[in-house]
């Protein structure tokens, strides 16, 4: 037998609203109707469960107006009803209940109503009391379980003996206490009536309503009489200081008084007949005090009737409440707060001191359950439709959908709302707009919605998320389930019915077969109904009894593309941020046979490499992989903040690297490589001020003060990267630059048209604002020495002095006029100060600097520019797009040839020169230049010899530091140590002549070092891992696949005619839309696809990221499956299958 | 204020670990013993692993709902929520938690950090009269049921006499509960709950 229908001899432990049930039965209910809804889905619950044993006839109506009505259609048959429903739910059957007040009842009748004070499981926290007024109604208010079971009974009495409905009205904290209740026995019910016509009273036309409305005055009257002298309402107490209150708030209220031992200074009423408000028995009230305060939750309702009983008895006392800000007409009520207000007004020092929780602990927001369909609705719909459209949702479960991971739903109101107000904004807007509603929600009051959707030919994707039951308030039916004697409205049937079209029903944890059914629907005009079907797992189980499922899954290690990387340094936070594209997700939803798209590729590709080429090639190690990945997303500061963390010249870099990433891009073997370096430049150029700023802010945050100081010599790249890292670890840095400007080579070997000054100043700028100080003019070994800068207090140096002398080439001629060093003329160009010249130019050598001499003579205007290199094309160091660059602008390359001497013929030069043949290779690796006999003249105005640097030594200072034959100190490139202690070299210096990004691989590594040697505990100093580039490029890379082909995107440049005439840059950038194409040719062949999918998109809670892996807990897993189709890389697997893992 | 000779427990826990059954046991088991009871409980959107609070106060109290700095016992399921239920507590209360962390799903996704659990355990200690941690998840399993867990922090209350049940009692309310065929679980995991706090230092 049900407990609440069994014979007790002791108090039971009942919750209000069973409460509220026990009491109805013994007081013969007899017809009983719900809509759920939280606070008072127990009653209906319970009354499911036992009405047939009770022999009580119960319904879930399909809403609240239809409970009402139907009970409503009982009680004047005679038979006594009860309709509960939540607080908003009133509002739904209020159209009904206004004139029911009008045509009364026979049998007797209560709304019960759970209002719901800080919106527990709420849209609002709308005070119905305010219904009891607008309806005419009387209610009755209890406060505890105990009163809730005295009183449904003397709301059915009242009700019978007035023809009247009567309002019940509990809160959240009556509905759902628990306290003891002492029951009675059983009564017999009624459960057959009779229905006897009376026309003048049943049928309100507005004659007969008119008639009614005096009955309706004249009972109030009756019944405000009766209730000033009813024993429900309490008075008890002494003093002047009066408490009105009533309901829950009565409990805090008795509490207190107890609690500050100030019984003999207040005298209390207590109403439980709040309405018709007993106007009398406040009257009486207010002349036994001097003070009145009003202990009510939410409007101040009986405080201004306190206050107008106030002048019905001529007697003006204070009266506080809300409006004297004694309490908030926001949120439910609490003994704090009763305390404080009493405590106030009776002038006592209550002392509380409380802890107070500390800031920041993260939140715990309800969510999803593992194997919840909607989720899997959510991310069909996601992945079809994208960001694109206006999400509307309703009121369920599913209304967490709005909130991250999932973030469908930006606008509900109400139940059902979703189905009209989204033919609204489609009215209105210009967004496609997609509408989720629940399947009993749909029933509720969707249909109407979506009626009037269709009739006025809106566009409007209806999705009804159909779980087979009323999830959010335990799994009630609605008319949509077949039990016995309720036979089931079909969905479907209705929908087309209503003048729906396009109907596709979906099983949504059938991810690929949701995806193309949503697809069909997506660009429709008209209304379309997605019916997605598949019970809820706990509706299945507890009341379906299906078995539950036995699989459970894991995450392949192996196969997961997250980013393991974290260890390496790299402080990469970004595969936190939300994904907004689902490139990988679509692809593997849509795989097909034939050539694989990138989609597919990323799919399905067979590995993933811990250094994918592109990253393993780089000297700094960037996670380029990462970066073109964010862009291909749109994840544009992403992108940034992660070329950031590791380069610190990153606007000159994008220009002029030699992007050694590209020659090995995994691409490239089958199809053009990626532009990673333009994509690079594409973001970096995006970056606004406002960007910089605020990444430089960020960096500032995370910095802790070391207190020491680092001396830098030269501002070169090499430096100022050593520069720049030493003070993210902590440490002033100054920088003592030889010249008048920062940059060095790069500055002042590069030319303009290649690096704009404006680039170049952004990257200066950032490192200005960072902190790192920079004197120009101050040379090493003259204007500062080892000794100088030790006796200033900085604690260790190091040397970035490059490589600035000329290599010479030691032939005859070398000094007349006309022959320069390449490099010198560059650093006259680069400063403006070179004049136009004409005539005929020649350079020798094959690296950038030959290069971009020859390309900056042409700019200032000569005929004709040579470049004499002894080997071939093939064997040139410089950048190939430079070369090929050069050529379009007229400047001629001569190969496999040297000059031997040169002579002066009048006012022009003559270069002799010899021709060479290539033989084995060298220690370069590359073929070795022969001489052979051949021998011509080149008769030319100038020369310049571009064929290397050299270190150019300081004159003094270098103590027990060492160098080599070609004047290269000699350093450690894992930490930049020399032989003198505390001074520490890199860059060119070290290394002779490299690239930028090389420089600024030996400054970081250099920062490392001297952090190591300063930090007062070594272990707790930020390690930079060494990286050995060839070593990475060893790893196994993935079978080449049949891989469409996509072109390689071209950035715009300056056609060679314009780009001749000046110094303006040459290649243009990206647009956008170029550069996420191309972004998105990346095949991702790394671990890293900064793929959080499975999180960011899906967001099942069974899963978890534990030490930079993704996991799934098999205790949350249910098994659904799902989450095998999310995962883009085939990286979720049945438990069984790697159960060594699982034990692990 | 003045103490009214009633106990006032607060129990907080994640949606699912059965916290809120707790809270109707020990209310049970107080109504059997002839103890004016009141429990409070907050349901709806806390099912979905949200957050779940209830109170229960023994000894007269009408309140729902326990004041801040009010609760004599903290009843935590979890030790995240232990420590956001400390405003509820004061150098009064006994507190019993369950040091098994459950992270929430907003922490996978970068929303926050976990907090450490000395952390956590350290600024309840440094409040409370005495504080007993210890895995109550593990014992539960150990019981048999990591359903248990309810079991084995009411064992745990029992041992601290932190409230006017008598073990007994409340051991009675807490078997009977469930279906003859768990019903030695969780005598056995009360029974754990129970040595498991005998062996913290007091």
């Amino acid at each position: 037998m049900h407990p609440l229908l069994a014979a007790h001899d002791r108090p039971l432990l009942l919750m209000g609203n069973e409460a509220i049930i026990r009491g109805a039965l013994e007081a013969g209910i007899g017809f009983v109707s719900t809509y759920p809804g939280t606070p008072s889905s127990e009653i209906g619950n319970e009354f499911f469960r036992m009405h047939a044993e009770a022999g009580v006839h119960f319904e879930f109506s399909t809403n609240e107006k239809v409970a009402l009505e139907t009970a409503a259609a009982a009680a004047a048959a005679g038979v006594r009803s009860l309709v509960a429903m939540k607080h908003v739910g009133v509002n739904v059957a209020a159209d009904p209940l206004m004139t029911l007040s009008y045509v009364g009842v026979r049998g007797g009748f209560v709304l019960l109503t759970a209002d719901d004070p800080g919106c527990h499981s709420s849209q609002n926290e709308q005070d119905n009391r305010h219904f009891a007024r607008l309806g005419k109604i009387p209610m009755l208010e209890p406060a505890t379980p105990a009163d809730a079971y005295r009183l449904i009974r003397e709301a059915l009495e009242l009700s019978e003996k007035y023809e009247t409905p009567v309002i019940l009205r509990t809160t959240t904290r009556v509905a759902h206490t628990r306290g003891a209740v002492r029951v009675g026995v059983l009564g017999d019910r009624r459960t057959r009536g009779v229905f006897i016509s009376d026309k003048k009273r049943f049928t309100p036309v507005p004659g007969i309503a008119k008639l009614r409305h005096p009955v309706v005055e004249k009972r109030q009257a009756e019944i405000e009489e009766a209730f000033n002298d009813s024993p429900l309402n309490r008075e008890w107490g002494e003093g002047s200081f009066g408490i009105v209150t009533s309901g829950v708030s009565v409990c805090y209220v008795t509490d207190t008084i107890k609690r500050l031992g100030i019984e003999d200074r207040v005298r209390v009423l207590h109403l439980v007949t709040t309405y018709p408000t007993p106007r009398r028995l406040l009257a009486e009230f207010v002349q036994k005090v001097e003070r009145i305060l009003v202990v009510e939750e939410l409007d101040p309702i009986l405080e201004n009737e306190v206050r107008s009983a106030c002048t019905r008895a001529g007697k003006l006392v204070p009266v506080f409440g809300k409006e004297s800000g004694h309490f908030s007409p926001l949120g439910e009520l609490g003994p704090d707060q009763t305390a404080a207000a009493l405590g106030q007004l009776l002038g006592l020092d209550l002392k509380t001191v409380q802890p107070s929780v500390p800031t920041g602990l993260p939140a715990r927001p309800p969510i999803l359950c593992p194997a919840c369909p909607h989720r899997a609705t959510y991310y069909a719909v996601k992945l079809a439709m994208g960001d694109q459209p206006l999400y509307l949702s309703d009121i369920g479960c599913y209304t967490l959908g709005f909130m991250p991971p999932i973030g469908l739903g930006e606008y509900f109101i109400c139940m059902g709302s979703s189905a009209s107000s989204g033919g609204g904004f489609a009215a209105v807007t210009d967004k496609p707009v997609v509408s989720f509603i629940g399947d009993s929600t749909f029933f509720h009051s969707g249909i109407t919605g979506l009626i009037n959707s269709v009739h006025n030919r809106r566009d409007l994707l209806l999705v009804v998320l159909d779980n087979s039951t009323t999830g959010m308030t335990g799994h009630q039916p609605h008319p949509g389930n077949a039990l016995p004697g309720h036979p089931a409205v079909d969905l479907e049937t209705m929908v087309r019915a209503a003048g729906v079209e396009q109907v596709a029903t979906i099983n949504p944890l059938d991810t690929r077969a949701s995806l193309e059914a949503i697809e069909s629907l997506k660009n429709l005009p008209g209304v379309r109904v997605l019916i997605s079907r598949s019970p809820c797992p706990i509706y299945a189980r507890k009341t379906l009894r299906e078995p539950a499922r036995e699989t459970r899954y894991t995450v392949d290690q192996d196969k997961c593309r997250i980013c393991g990387r974290e260890g390496m340094g790299l402080q990469c936070e970004l595969h936190l941020r939300p994904h907004k594209d689902y490139a990988l997700a679509r692809g593997r939803a849509r795989a097909k046979g034939g050539p694989r798209t990138s989609e597919e590729y990323l799919a399905f590709a067979p590995i993933k490499m811990q250094h994918p080429p592109c990253e393993a090639a780089c000297p700094l190690g960037l996670c380029v992989q990462g970066y073109i990945q964010h862009i291909a997303a749109g994840r544009y500061r992403e992108a940034r903040t992660l070329i950031r963390q590791r380069l610190v010249l990153p606007h000159t870099v994008c220009r002029v690297c030699h992007h050694p990433c590209e020659v090995v891009c995994i691409r490239g073997e089958s199809d053009e490589p990626l532009a990673i370096n333009r994509l690079k430049r594409f973001v970096m150029d995006r970056e606004t001020d406002e960007d910089r700023t605020a990444y430089l802010t960020w960096l500032k945050e995370r910095l802790t003060e070391k207190g020491k100081r680092v001396a830098v010599i030269g501002a070169g790249p090499s430096g100022l990267s050593c520069a720049v890292d030493l003070r993210l670890r902590g440490y002033q840095v100054e920088v003592f630059e030889a010249e008048d400007e920062a940059g060095g080579m790069v500055r002042f070997g590069i030319p303009r048209y290649r690096l704009p000054l404006e680039a170049l100043r952004k990257d200066l700028n950032f490192i200005r604002d960072l902190g790192v100080e920079i004197h120009y003019g101050r040379r090493f070994g003259t204007d500062v020495t080892q000794t100088s800068l030790k006796k200033e207090g900085f604690a260790a140096i190091y040397l970035a002095i490059g490589q600035q002398g000329p290599v010479r080439l030691g032939i005859e001629g070398e000094d007349l006029p006309g022959v320069q060093d390449a490099l010198s003329f560059l650093r006259v160009t680069n400063r403006g100060e070179a004049a136009r010249q004409g005539g005929e130019a020649l350079v020798v050598g094959g690296g950038n600097t030959a290069i971009d001499a020859a390309r900056a003579a042409i700019r200032l205007g000569a005929r004709s520019v040579t470049i004499l290199y002894r080997r071939t094309r093939l064997e040139m160091p410089a950048i190939r797009d430079e070369i090929a660059a050069a050529e379009k602008e007229g400047v001629q390359i001569l190969e496999l040839t040297e000059p031997l001497r040169i002579v002066q013929e009048g006012d022009r030069l003559s270069a002799h020169c010899r021709r060479t043949r290539l033989g084995d290779p060298d220690e370069s690796g590359r073929r070795r230049p022969i001489p052979t006999d051949e021998v011509f003249d080149l008769p030319c105005d100038r020369l310049f010899v571009a064929i290397g640097q050299q270190t150019a030594l300081p004159a003094d200072g270098l103590g027990q530091i060492a160098f080599d034959r070609w004047g290269r100190l000699k350093a450690d490139p894992r930490t930049g140590a020399t032989g003198e202690p505390l001074v520490f070299a890199g860059g060119d210096a070290a290394s002779g002549a490299a690239s930028v990004v090389e420089a600024l691989r030996w400054g970081k590594y250099a920062a490392y070092g001297i952090d190591l040697a300063l930090a007062d505990d070594p272990q707790k100093v930020l390690i930079e891992a060494w990286r050995d580039n060839k070593e990475l490029l060893r790893e196994p890379q993935p079978q080449p696949v049949d891989l469409e082909r996509e072109p390689r995107r071209r950035a715009p440049e300056l056609p060679p005619e314009k780009a001749v005439a000046g110094f303006d840059e040459v290649e243009g950038a990206f647009s956008e839309a170029d550069a996420i194409a191309e972004a998105r040719r990346c095949l991702a062949c790394g671990v890293c696809a900064v793929c959080n999918n499975c999180l960011e998109n899906f967001g099942c809670p069974a899963f978890y990221r534990e030490d930079g892996q993704i996991h799934i807990n098999p205790i949350l897993c249910d098994g659904c499956g799902v989450c095998v189709q999310v995962c883009p890389n085939g990286a979720i697997v049945p438990l069984e299958m790697s159960a060594s893992e699982a034990r692990s | 204020m003045k103490t009214d000779g009633t106990t006032r427990i607060y129990i907080c826990g994640v949606g699912g670990q059965g916290s809120i059954t707790a809270g109707r046991l020990l209310g049970e088991a107080a109504l059997a013993a002839g103890l004016p009871v009141t429990v409070s409980e907050v349901h709806g959107m806390s099912q979905r692993g949200g957050i779940v609070e209830s109170a229960v106060l023994i000894g007269g109290a009408l309140s729902p709902l326990i004041g801040k700095g009010d609760a004599d016992v903290l009843l935590a399921f979890e030790p995240l929520e232990a420590l956001r239920a400390i405003e509820y507590c004061s150098d009064r209360t006994t507190a019993i938690i369950n040091t098994r962390p459950i992270v929430p799903f907003s922490v996978s996704l970068g929303q926050g950090k976990y907090p450490e659990l000395m952390e956590i355990l350290s600024q309840l200690r440094g409040l409370m009269k005495r504080v007993a941690a210890f895995d109550a998840t593990s014992l539960a399993e150990q019981a048999g049921h990591a359903q248990a867990i309810n079991a084995v922090i009411l064992g745990a209350l029992a041992r601290s006499g932190a409230t006017p049940i008598e073990e007994n009692a409340l051991r009675r309310t807490v078997v009977e509960s469930v279906a003859k065929k768990n019903q030695e679980t969780n005598a056995k995991a009360f029974s754990l709950g129970y040595k498991a706090l005998a062996g913290q230092a007091e």
